[in-house]
C-alpha cells in the first residue's frame, strides 16, 4: 500500500502545479484586468482616472510585470500563506475570505454526512426489496430530487418558510454574530441554521446516490455467487453484507472525489438565493470584476479539493477492493 | 465425507526459479527516482521557503513518507529470497523465515494508479509462525512463489479472501478450496 500511495501523491503534486498554471492562465483570459475593469467602471459613471495614477497603480499592484513572473510570486506566495491581494476589496485575500472557508468546510462536509446517510440506508433497502410499494416511493422521491433545481428547492422553502411560519430561512447564522468572533452562542446559532442549506445543496446529490448505489446492489445481487451463497443457506444478511455489499459500494465510494468541488461550486447559486455567508457568491462577484488573486484563490481551492478527494477516494477503493480487473495486466 | 484440509497432499511441483531471489535493478531504480523526486518536491519548498503550517504540515508529511519509502526500497535492495521445499526465507534487513506446514495466511493484493486499473503491481503477504514476508510482483520468481504459497495455504486449510482469491485467479492459479465451504458442505 506504501508504494501506491508513493505513487499517488507524485501525480498528485505536478497536477496541483498543472492546475494552478491552468487557473493563472484562465484568470488571465480575459481582456484587460483589474484596473481596466475599475477605470471602465469610473467612465460609465463620467468619473476619470488619470493615466500617472494608473500607471503607478498597475505597478504597485504588479500587473505591469511578465505574466510568468506574477505566476511565479503568486505560487510562492501561497507557500507563504499569502493568497495575494484583494483589488476590489483592498485587503490581503485571506483577510476577505475570514470565515468563509470554514463556514464552506461546514457546509460541505455536513452535506456530505447527509447523502451517505439518508442514501446508503434507502439504497440497500430499495435494492433488497426491488419493486415492493416502498422501492417504488423512494425511486420517486429520488427521480424528483433528482429533477429539482437546488435553487428552486431553496425559493420553495424560502417562501413557505415565511409564509407558515413566518421566519427567514436565508443566512448560515443570526445577524447578530455576522462579523462576530467565534463563540458558543455563534456556533449554536450556526448549527440550528445549518439543517435547511444542507438538505437544499444535499437533495439532488442523495437522490443520485441512492439510484446509484440501488442499481449496483441490484447487478451484484443477481450474479451466480450471491444465488449459490443463498442455495447453501447463508443467512440472507450476511449474504449481503459479506460480498456484494462491499463491491456495490466501489463506485458510491469513487463518487467522493467529485462530491466536495460539486458541493462547493455547485452551492454558489444556492449561497446566493439563501444568502449564505459562503464562498461561493464572493466567487461569482471576483470573477465578475476580475479581482484575479481573490478568483485564483477560490478556483485553486476548488481544484485542491477535487485532487484531494479523488485521492482519498482511491486510496479507499484500494483499500476496499484491491482485485485485479480482467482485461487489465500487471506489470513485472 | 469431505477430506480434511490438512490431509491433502501437495500437488504443486517447485516449478524451476532462480535460487536466489531478488529485485530486479530497474524496478528499484525506478522506486530511487520515485523517492528522489518526490523528497524534492516536499523537502526543498520546505528548506528553501518560508511555509504557512497550513502548508508545512502536509508537506512534512508526504516527506517522512518519501523517505520512508527511500529506506524500503534500500530494504528490498538488500534483501535475498530464497525458497525451497521447506519454506521461504528473506535474508537481509527486516528478514524473516516462514515454513509451508506454518503458514496461516496469504494475501495477494493489486494496486494501479491508471483509470483503467492496468499496468499496475501485486503485493503479497505471506504470514506464519509470527513471521511476516512481503514482497511485490517485481521481484522475480514471483509467480512460482505464489503458486507455492497458494498450495500451501491449501494444505493447512487457511481461509483465503475473495480478494486474494480473484488475483490468483487472474495470475493463473487455481486457488485452494475455501474450508469453511468444505466445512459447511459435509
Amino acid at each position: 500500500m506504501l508504494g501506491y500511495v508513493i505513487r499517488r501523491i507524485l501525480i498528485m503534486i505536478p497536477t496541483l502545479l498543472a492546475i494552478s498554471v491552468i487557473t493563472f492562465v484562465i484568470i488571465q483570459l480575459p481582456p484587460g484586468d483589474y484596473l481596466t475593469t475599475l477605470v471602465n467602471e469610473m467612465q460609465s459613471r463620467g468619473e476619470g482616472m488619470d493615466q500617472g495614477r494608473l500607471a503607478m497603480l498597475r505597478e504597485s499592484y504588479g500587473l505591469d510585470r511578465p505574466m510568468h513572473e506574477q505566476y511565479a510570486l503568486w505560487l510562492a506566495g501561497m507557500l507563504r500563506g499569502d493568497f495575494g491581494y484583494s483589488f476590489e476589496y483592498n485587503m490581503p485575500v485571506s483577510d476577505v475570505v475570514g470565515d468563509r472557508l470554514w463556514l464552506t468546510a461546514i457546509v460541505s462536509g455536513a452535506t456530505i454526512v447527509f447523502i451517505w446517510v439518508v442514501s446508503f440506508p434507502i439504497g440497500i433497502y430499495s435494492a433488497t426489496r426491488q419493486y415492493s410499494l416502498g422501492d417504488y416511493a423512494l425511486t420517486f422521491l429520488g427521480f424528483l430530487g433528482l429533477a429539482t433545481p437546488s435553487f428552486l428547492l431553496a425559493l420553495v422553502m424560502l417562501y413557505f418558510a415565511n409564509v407558515w411560519f413566518g421566519t427567514s430561512i436565508g443566512g448560515l447564522m443570526d445577524p447578530r454574530y455576522l462579523g462576530q468572533p467565534w463563540s458558543w452562542g455563534k456556533a449554536m446559532s450556526v448549527l440550528e441554521h445549518l439543517w435547511i442549506p444542507v438538505i437544499v445543496i444535499g437533495t439532488a446529490g442523495t437522490a443520485a446516490m441512492i439510484r446509484r448505489l440501488r442499481a449496483n446492489l441490484l447487478d451484484e445481487l443477481h450474479k451466480p455467487y450471491v444465488v449459490t451463497a443463498r442455495a447453501k443457506g447463508l443467512p440472507p444478511g450476511r449474504a449481503l453484507v459479506k460480498y456484494p455489499l462491499r463491491v456495490a459500494l466501489n463506485p458510491f465510494v469513487s463518487d467522493i472525489g467529485n462530491l466536495l468541488p460539486q458541493i462547493v461550486s455547485g452551492a454558489a447559486v444556492v449561497s446566493v438565493v439563501m444568502s449564505l455567508p459562503t464562498t461561493g457568491p464572493m466567487l461569482l462577484q471576483a470573477l465578475r470584476s476580475q479581482d484575479m488573486y481573490l478568483a485564483g484563490s477560490f478556483l485553486m481551492f476548488l481544484a485542491v479539493l477535487t485532487v484531494i478527494g479523488v485521492f482519498l477516494s482511491d486510496l479507499a477503493l484500494a483499500a476496499l477492493d484491491p482485485r485485479i480487473r480482467l482485461g487489465g495486466g500487471a506489470s513485472r | 465425507m469431505a477430506e480434511l484440509p490438512m490431509a491433502r497432499p501437495s500437488t504443486v511441483e517447485t516449478p524451476p526459479m532462480p535460487a536466489e531471489m531478488r529485485y530486479p535493478a530497474g524496478a528499484l531504480a525506478g522506486d530511487y527516482a520515485r523517492a528522489g523526486a518526490g523528497l524534492a518536491l516536499t523537502v526543498l519548498p520546505l528548506a528553501l521557503l518560508p511555509v504557512t503550517p497550513w502548508i508545512a504540515v502536509p508537506l512534512g508529511a508526504c516527506a517522512v513518507l518519501f523517505a520512508v519509502f527511500a529506506a524500503r526500497t534500500a530494504q528490498r535492495q538488500m534483501t535475498r529470497l530464497t525458497m525451497d521445499g521447506d519454506g521461504l526465507r528473506a535474508d537481509g534487513p527486516l528478514g524473516a523465515a516462514i515454513r509451508w506446514d506454518k503458514l496461516s495466511d496469504l494475501r495477494l493484493r493489486y494496486y494501479a494508479t491508471r483509470r483503467g486499473r492496468d499496468d499496475g503491481w501485486m503485493q503479497a503477504a505471506l504470514a506464519g509462525g509470527g513471521k511476516t514476508i512481503r514482497f511485490d510482483s517485481n521481484l522475480e520468481g514471483f509467480d512460482a512463489v505464489i503458486e507455492r504459497a497458494s498450495d500451501a495455504a491449501g494444505r493447512n486449510g487457511v481461509a483465503l479472501s475473495p480478494v486474494t482469491v480473484d488475483n490468483l485467479i487472474a495470475l493463473g492459479i487455481e486457488p485452494p478450496d475455501d474450508p469453511n465451504e468444505e466445512a459447511s458442505a459435509s
